[in-house]
């Protein structure tokens, strides 16, 4: 099989790819997923993407059908609820849907121009200081990323800005704005794609007046054409690439085809939309569905050739600046006719590359345009509705260069100043300015033009959520009168013991009523004064509360905002749930909603308070929240089980939320009766990759009331409760398994000095040292050694095709978990060297062979790398060594419950927060971020498929060392455990010292490979 | 390349002990009260925004012990990327398994430091490395005694390598006195940076002259504004030159951020290491010594971890 079509279909890619859909669907969509697909999807991840990996390698994968859901929109002219046009995609098409943009996505954004901006694909964007000035820099295209697109501030800001600038250079205006001057110093930072050309020195030849005209799409999404789609793959996709087999090519191409086969489930007649759906170009192999993830790419594909067509004309005359972003289109000229002729040009590109009549031309502007482009393209437009009179045209198209009013940013700028605002350091007060900032962008009615009031609304909701748990109406006066109170009470205990022991009993007495009376009143003060704050707060509270009640009112068919007023009353603890709902009730009753509108907006409020019942949970019992922060949630949970929930939800595909619903209320309500009782119930929470696998989804139930749950929001109670039923045993996670299947014996060495330990039981030893000779670095780098000396003798697999990925059925791995090693020592002896001075000759004078015990096999999916744990022999095991290696630092058997999870991929991300409590020095810290980073992995295949990208972003500066196989492995041990001698400080006698370096470049996160979240 | 001088600040929070750690009736706590940690936030606050607001913020910051409970180290940390300061700063008491407790200090390291723009990370979290106490203070033991915990001792010392800022040595409160550190700093650093809760300022006042002078490096005491003198000493040849900073009086916040030499004085660590114990033959290397040299002085080849195991590529 040939490399390009195997990376596709690698399970790491899909690996990727899933990783990719689910941080869509968590953080991005604006719908609501089927949470039971979903689900059961992320328990069985390994299971899924085994199936479809099977299925593609063998042809035999067929997309499912796609289902037609109407999300709400504003009501029309005529009062009618209109619904916006959505297609819910099966969650395993979207996985291979993005596993091939993952592939093939690079070359082809590559080839797009740089004055596209939307739907670009992401790759990471920061600033660095070189030599006092602020360098941008760029990072690749990630198949491992989370995003998969740019996100919203690194693309519109910038067309917006793009263009603002370009009519500058155009004629020639002095640059005053910083916002302007950033982008022009910048703008070579980025590698040469995306170099703005009509901003560069010398791109304009003389200076010249600035006239604008923009146009937009109609259906732009339903009349793609899918040949167009395959063309442009193949035309653009397959250059200077490894897919240079026409087999190869063939089968990509086919898989492609036969995923734009998008089949419509049926419709039920009787459903009053079923007559709606709108999309018969679907079965004439037109149109992608919205709510395709990787949709927005694919209609750049479609427009490709398009762009390159206007990218030649661009370059050839240098007269007219052409932008867009997805199919809003500017474009600027240094006079109407040029503009004119520009304008008809691109029309006609368009329509011999089979986007005819796609024209929307009530958002032509300005609207005089309309009449002068449209002559002979737009038949259907009624030319009495257009200007005709060229000066007027003239007059409407012609820009203030200073300050062009149609194409002014200043909305963005005032946002981004705001969103620059530290607001973590500003006073109250301050911070209530602030706030009144972020009402207004709320609340006022700006042009649609610069920014859609969606996502300005959006932003100002989320950044009010951002800001409003960090008020905290402290005044110092509290503090003082608590010191007051104190003092007194250290006084009235001093006079009792006077009395206690008959010092001056009467006059004690007098003293001691004074400073009863005096506490008393200052208790009383300070009581006042927290009531005070506290009605200060409230009056606060209800007034945001007030201006999210204004906002839903008049966007009722943004679910986002709906989620963030449910929020607010989660950070705040404010009282609102029950009058969010009236509100909805409000807009139904009054025929702003149709039936499906409100169920769909019941839904997603149901969603996000289920979602806010475990955050709040989290808040209230992690130390690293504030006790103010810890009080608000602990309210919103009370407001939560006191409030009565009459709304229903009555559809089908969106019922499962409501159900989910009822589960976090009873959550809600569990804690809130016994928090102890609850906490310690869950702490078995999450189960081991084996016992969820063995689960399907239906055993998650709750007292016969709910059939579904949330993967990662999975309690223990109900799990316990149907595994015992389904498997008549006790056993919760995998660690008790071990323990109490006795795989970790009690150890007694005094008594069992000749006995062999397995490596979890020596982790105990460890443990059970408490600060001596064992709990030291040098003693885990040993062992480790020694281990990763075993492997090497056996010389399993070593890689020799990185692409090779699913060519494991030749593998005979030896199975990694530390109950299958066994160190053969006397491990009562370790107890014997009490000093580190002593216990190096252990290391150095005995041999200590570790040995594969087959007797006692267990697998355990949590010393693995999600991603490689089949590829290759090595990886694994250097993956196995760095966990051990934490672990014996840590001195800890167990996982956190996060870690049973797999598809949750976080063992190696907990296991190294686990190791920020011990102070370990950089040797071992680099050994460790070796063995598990996986970054180095995806960097070479990176590199291997697309080895242009390296030039001028590369983001790999600061990964981890690399080690490349098992005798670089030991070398680099064997140099720590060297440089730590090095570092010894004799401090007397036996006695020595571990002095520990560290370099403090290597805890700046950059350099933590488990830092969760792009540059 | 180390810099001429690096900047230090201060954030010597005011708590009192008595109200801290102790309930409403007056019976000890293990952790800090609420009351404490909102004045403590809004202490942290206004020293970052004073930070914020300077020409040159601080490369360091220092904070002293006792004084950040887990709930503000989230916060701490989004300071420490507003900032782009390293902050070495002492936890509230540490609660471990069963009832053993520990007294321990934290670095936090501004996210991509020391290259990353501001601008880019104010919204990242940094990371950050904890290190311990090994010698505790009677005050401490009588205060676990009354709680009922088991204190841990740490017994490793640190040595933090902070590229163009210098090496530094740490201390927390009593530390400040075992001896066997500093035989081990001795020629290794160029900071000595003890965080303290210490009411027994004159002493540690003399020690600090005296540690600066024998281990040639400078001394920055951060202790906390309720006893008050926080100070900063660096081994001057002239005397006059040699206190660089001093907080003096009771129960008081403050913020200062002050400059302290490393580029000559990594010179001079040099020329004494040359030197030995020897009287300086050299005229014109002595002439150029800014520092007093203390007799027997070696400069430790302390070669840290090189950048190539970090950072493959350099």
């Amino acid at each position: 099989m040939n490399p390009s079509f195997n990376k596709i279909i690698a399970k790491e890619n899909l690996l990727w790819a899933w990783n990719k859909v689910k941080y869509y669907y968590e953080n991005e969509a604006d719908f609501i997923p089927d949470i039971e697909e979903f689900n059961e999807f992320e328990i069985n991840l390994d299971e899924k993407i085994n199936i479809i990996c099977d299925e593609l390698i063998n042809d035999k994968y067929n997309p499912s059908k796609i289902m037609f859901m109407p999300l709400p929109k504003e009501k029309d002219k005529k009062n009618v609820p209109q619904y916006r046009q959505f297609f819910y995609i099966p969650i395993r098409d979207q996985v291979v849907w993005v596993a091939i943009i993952n592939v093939i996505g690079p070359k082809l954004d590559i080839e797009m121009p740089f004055w596209s901006f939307g739907n670009r694909l992401y790759f990471p964007v920061w600033y660095e200081n070189e030599n006092v000035k602020k360098k941008l820099k760029c990072g690749r295209y990630r198949p491992s990323a989370k995003k998969i697109y740019r996100t919203w501030s690194q693309s519109w800001p910038l067309f917006r800005k793009a263009i603002k600038l370009t009519i500058k250079k155009m004629s020639k205006t002095e640059i005053r704005d910083l916002d302007d001057e950033e982008l022009l110093e910048h703008n070579y930072d980025y590698p040469k794609e995306y170099i703005i050309k009509y901003i560069k020195k010398g791109y304009w030849k003389k200076k010249s007046e600035v006239y604008w005209g923009s146009i937009d799409f109609t259906k732009f999404y339903p009349k793609i054409s899918h040949d167009l789609i395959i063309s442009n793959i193949e035309k653009y996709a397959f250059e200077n690439t490894l897919f240079d087999i026409d087999q190869d090519k063939e089968k990509t191409i086919k898989l492609i085809s036969k995923m734009l086969e998008f089949r419509l489930e049926d419709i039920n007649s009787s459903d009053a939309y079923g007559d709606k759906v709108g999309f018969e170009d679907l079965i004439n192999h037109n149109g992608i569905p919205t709510g395709l993830i990787v949709g927005g790419f694919l209609s750049n594909i479609a427009l490709l050739n398009v762009d390159k067509e206007v990218e030649k004309l661009l370059n050839a005359s240098h007269e007219v600046a052409h932008f867009r972003y997805v199919d809003d289109h500017v474009f600027l000229g240094s006079n109407v006719e040029d503009l004119i002729r520009w304008i008809k040009t691109y029309i006609d590109i368009l329509s011999r590359n089979q986007f005819a009549d796609i024209l929307n031309m009530e958002k032509t502007e300005p609207k005089e345009l309309g009449a002068f482009i449209t002559e002979d393209n737009c038949k259907n437009e009624k030319k009495e509705n257009v200007a005709q009179d060229f000066d007027s045209l003239k007059n409407a198209c012609k820009l203030d260069s200073q300050n062009p009013a149609p194409l002014m940013t200043l909305t963005l700028m005032k946002m981004s100043n705001l969103n620059h605002k530290n607001s973590i350091l500003m006073k109250d007060e301050e911070k209530i300015a602030y706030k009144d900032d972020l009402i207004y962008m709320l609340l006022t009615d700006i042009p649609n033009k610069e920014i859609k009031s969606s996502t300005r609304i959006s932003w100002a909701s989320s950044m009010l959520n951002r800001l409003i748990p960090t008020i905290r109406f402290y005044t110092s006066e509290i503090y003082q009168k608590n010191i007051e109170i104190m003092e007194g009470e250290l006084k009235i205990r001093d006079c009792r013991k006077n009395i206690e022991y008959k010092i001056h009993e009467d006059k004690t007495q007098t003293i001691l009523d004074g400073y009863m009376k005096i506490k008393s009143k200052l208790n009383s003060e300070l009581k006042s004064l927290k009531n005070k704050l506290e009605e200060e707060e409230k009056k606060l509270f209800s007034q945001i509360f007030d201006a999210y009640c204004k906002t839903v009112k008049e966007n009722y068919s943004k679910p986002r905002i709906w989620s963030n007023a449910i929020t607010f009353c989660k950070n705040t603890g404010y009282n609102g749930i029950g009058m969010i709902f009236n509100a909805l009730n409000e807009l139904y009753v009054g025929n702003f909603l149709d039936i499906k509108g409100f169920e769909y907006i019941k839904a997603t409020l149901y969603k996000q308070i289920s979602k806010d019942i475990i955050s709040a949970i989290n808040i209230s019992e992690s130390p690293e929240v504030q006790y103010r922060n810890k009080c608000r949630a602990k309210v919103f949970l009370k407001n939560i089980t006191s409030t009565e929930y009459k709304f229903i939800v009555n559809d089908n595909f969106l019922e499962n939320q409501y159900v989910l619903f009822k589960i976090s209320k009873k959550y809600a309500l569990d804690y809130l009766t016994d928090s102890a009782l609850f906490v310690q119930a869950n702490q078995i929470n999450a189960y081991s990759y084996q016992l969820l696998k063995s689960l399907s989804a239906s055993y998650f139930s709750i007292e016969g009331e709910c059939n579904s749950l949330y993967a990662n929001l999975c309690m223990a109670k109900t799990i316990t409760r149907s595994f015992k039923e389904k498997m008549n045993t006790g056993v919760s996670t995998i660690d008790s398994i071990i323990n109490e299947e006795n795989m970790i014996r009690e150890y007694e060495l005094k008594t069992n000095e000749n006995a062999d330990v397995n490596l979890l039981e020596l982790i105990e030893i460890v443990r059970k040292s408490k600060y001596g000779v064992l709990d030291t670095e040098l003693f885990a780098l040993n062992i480790v050694k020694e281990l990763a000396k075993y492997f090497n003798s056996c010389k399993t697999h070593s890689i020799t095709n990185m692409f090779e990925l699913n060519n494991i059925s030749k593998m005979e791995d030896l199975v990694l978990s530390p109950l299958n090693f066994v160190i053969k020592t006397d491990a009562g002896k370790l107890f014997r060297y009490k000093t580190i001075k002593t216990m190096s000759k252990f290391f150095t004078e005995k041999k200590h062979e570790i040995t594969y015990n087959k007797e006692t096999i267990l697998k355990d999916m949590r010393y693995l790398p999600q991603s490689s744990k089949k590829t290759s022999a090595y990886l694994s095991q250097k993956y196995f060594l760095g966990i051990i290696l934490c672990k014996l630092i840590t001195k800890n058997t167990r996982f956190k419950d996060s870690c049973n999870i797999v598809a949750n991929n976080v063992v190696s991300y907990t296991v190294i927060n686990e190791l920020n409590n011990h102070g370990i020095s950089s040797w071992t810290r680099a050994i460790i971020s070796s063995c598990l980073s996986e970054r180095k992995f995806e960097t070479k295949i990176a590199d291997l498929i697309f080895p242009y990208q390296k030039e001028g972003r590369d983001d790999t500066l600061k990964d981890p060392i690399e080690l490349i196989n098992m005798e670089e492995l030991i070398l680099t041990i064997d140099i720590a455990i060297s440089k730590l001698k090095f570092f010894h400080a004799d401090a007397g006698g036996d006695a020595i010292i571990q002095l520990v370096p560290v370099r403090l470049e290597q805890y700046n996160a950059i350099n933590n490979p488990f830092y969760k979240g792009d540059v | 390349m180390y810099k001429k001088f690096i900047r230090v600040g201060f954030i010597q929070t005011n708590i009192d002990h008595r109200l801290a750690w102790t309930d409403e009736t007056g019976i000890s706590t293990w952790s800090m009260r609420d009351c404490v940690e909102e004045m403590v936030a809004e202490e942290l606050r206004k020293g970052f925004d004073f930070f914020n607001e300077m020409l040159e913020k601080p490369d360091f910051v220092l904070i002293p012990e006792y004084s950040i409970p887990t709930s503000l180290e989230p916060m701490l940390s989004k300071f420490t990327n507003i900032s782009g300061c390293i902050v070495f700063c002492g936890l509230d008491l540490v609660k471990l398994n069963g009832n053993n407790v520990s007294n321990r200090g934290k670095v936090f390291v501004p996210y991509g430091w020391p290259n990353m723009a501001l601008s880019s990370i104010s919204r990242k979290n940094g990371s950050s490395y904890i290190f311990g106490k090994k010698h505790y203070a009677f005050e401490e033991l009588t205060w676990f005694n009354d709680i009922g915990a088991n204190p841990i001792s740490d017994m490793k010392c640190y040595i933090f390598d902070a590229s163009e800022l210098g090496r530094i040595g740490i201390a927390i409160c009593s530390d400040f006195f075992d001896l066997d550190r500093f035989a081990i700093y001795k020629g290794r650093v160029h900071h000595l940076f003890i965080i303290a809760y210490n009411k027994d300022e004159s002493s540690f006042e003399v020690l600090t002259e005296a540690l600066s002078r024998l281990l040639l490096c400078n001394v920055v005491i951060c202790n906390t504004g309720f006893h008050g003198n926080s100070l900063a000493f660096s081994p001057y040849k002239d005397r006059n030159e040699r206190l660089i900073y001093k907080a003096i009086g009771k129960n008081i916040f403050a913020v200062q951020a002050i400059n302290i030499p490393l580029l000559k004085l990594d010179e001079d660590q040099k020329v004494a290491d040359k030197q030995g114990h020897l009287p300086l033959t050299n005229s014109k290397e002595r002439k150029g010594l800014e520092f007093k040299i203390p007799p027997g002085y070696k400069k430790i080849n302390t070669s840290m971890v090189p950048h190539n195991l970090i950072n493959h590529k350099l």
